[in-house]
């Protein structure tokens, strides 16, 4: 015993290191889902603020393009108050599936991005609404032209939203134009562009077609925008295409967001349930 | 102003978690080129620190900057392995009759030769376990390294620039 306490006593510094390795390999790969780990991001207090702050900064340089794209959305949703049903094409806010959606079923909470990043394989943004304005982990998020993440954590004031640009992640999708079920996964490096998994090789799919959500996983509502197809490619050896999409969202341009309340995801979740407990 | 004492050190190191908030995380080149000043304090603290203390004050200064950039734990694990690295560095340029008391790690105190090789190879070190252990792929080795080499660049420019602007010209 003498000498084990004397071997670490002597060996004092690596053990250190060991341990403090351990704990923030700890930290990168396992405390993401514990209930603590809304402190270790930025939407708690006190760098919720500061990222708050730095953004108001920024906005100054900014508020032009701010102004133009929401006075394009403005435009968007008038022209879809006139024409009632035909606004389903394009890069459109309202799409037929929406419509299926019951009446009162989501309602849109408007967000600012206070921070932002597009350029590392995990991204996340922040929003400077929380807890307070009716915000709560997993509902979903989207900006002006598609989709946008998904809330992962909250506080009262402050927001860390899950970003599509996050590698490993995959929303189930749809290919507009046919029907056909797909997911869509970032790959990491461009913030343009996501690829399309397990669309199966008889789809029949050409570029510009629109890939929307499938409102499967009852986290977006069905039919929100996510991309175009802008190529598509068969390998030999493979059962499904290869296609990359250009994402609706422009992430590097990407100020304010609306957070999406499901009003009826309790029942939904708890019928599910009912039907399979291992879901 | 004292720099070696253990509460202007704090300060100091809670001033560059701001400032690398504020500033650094907003400071990136070409999508590649990423600012990382909180290591310049890393690279500062005094010769006496002792290993442990190095090591320690590694990981919270990146648990700190983690909170502000969503990356919990990564920049915990490259100040960790930076500061674990720097004795050794230290070490190996240790200049002949070994080094004057009162006197600190930095451009000016140490000559322009030694502090390229020891500012570099340390955050060489920091950068490369950052965006590999951020990546946790080496499917885009070229890219990933690629980014790491020039935040090298970019965030040694930095440290030297905060140096030579706030840090006083006579010994401490």
């Amino acid at each position: 015993m003498q000498q084990l306490f004397g071997f670490i006593y002597k060996n004092r510094s690596l053990f250190t290191f060991l341990l403090l390795l351990s704990i923030g390999f700890f930290l990168v790969f396992r405390f993401n889902d514990y209930p603590g780990a809304v402190y270790f991001h930025t939407s708690n207090q006190v760098s919720g603020q500061i990222v708050d702050s730095r953004q108001n900064l920024k906005d100054f340089f900014g508020l032009r393009d701010v102004n133009r794209t929401l006075a394009d959305e403005n435009a968007r949703l008038r022209q879809a108050l006139l024409t009632p049903i035909a606004v389903t094409a394009g890069r459109g806010l309202v799409t037929s599936q929406v419509a299926e959606a019951l009446p009162g079923q989501f309602r849109f909470i408007p967000a600012k991005v206070i921070n932002n990043s597009w350029n590392r394989f995990r991204n996340y943004l922040t929003l400077n609404k929380g807890a307070k304005d009716g915000l709560e982990p997993g509902m979903a998020v989207m900006g002006s032209y598609g989709i946008v993440g998904q809330v992962k954590y909250v506080s009262q004031n402050f927001a860390t939203v899950v970003s599509l640009l996050y590698t490993d992640w995959e929303v189930s999708s749809t290919l507009a134009s046919t029907g056909s079920n797909c997911s869509v996964s970032w790959q990491g490096i461009d913030p343009l562009q996501a690829n399309v998994l397990y669309l199966p090789l008889h789809t029949d799919i050409s570029v510009g077609d629109t890939v929307v959500t499938s409102g499967y996983n009852a986290v977006f509502p069905a039919g929100m925008p996510i991309g175009t197809v802008s190529g598509f490619e068969q390998t030999t050896d493979a059962n499904f295409f290869d296609v990359t999409i250009d994402l609706a969202t422009d992430f590097q341009s990407l100020r304010y967001v609306y957070v999406v309340e499901n009003s009826y995801l309790p029942e939904q979740d708890s019928l599910q349930q009912l039907t399979d407990p291992a879901l | 102003m004292n720099l070696r004492s253990a509460p202007i050190q704090f300060v100091l190191a809670l001033l560059y978690i701001v400032a690398q908030a504020y500033l650094g995380s907003q400071l990136v080149l070409f999508e590649t080129a990423f600012t990382f000043l909180h290591v310049g304090f890393l690279l500062m603290l005094p010769f006496e620190v002792g290993p442990i203390a190095l090591m320690l004050v590694g990981f919270f200064m990146g648990l700190g900057v983690d909170v502000f950039s969503d990356t919990l734990g990564i920049h915990a694990v490259a100040g960790t392995v930076m500061m674990f690295m720097r004795p050794g560095v230290v070490n190996i340029l240790m200049p002949q009759g070994g080094i004057e008391s009162g006197i600190l790690p930095s451009l000016r105190m140490m000559g322009l030769s030694w502090y390229l090789r020891y500012a570099l190879s340390l955050i060489l070190v920091h950068h490369l376990v950052l965006f590999f252990l951020e990546a946790f792929t080496f499917r885009y080795f070229l890219h990933t390294f690629t980014q790491a080499l020039a935040s090298t660049v970019i965030t040694f420019m930095a440290v030297v620039i905060i140096q030579l602007s706030f840090y006083r010209k006579k010994r401490i």
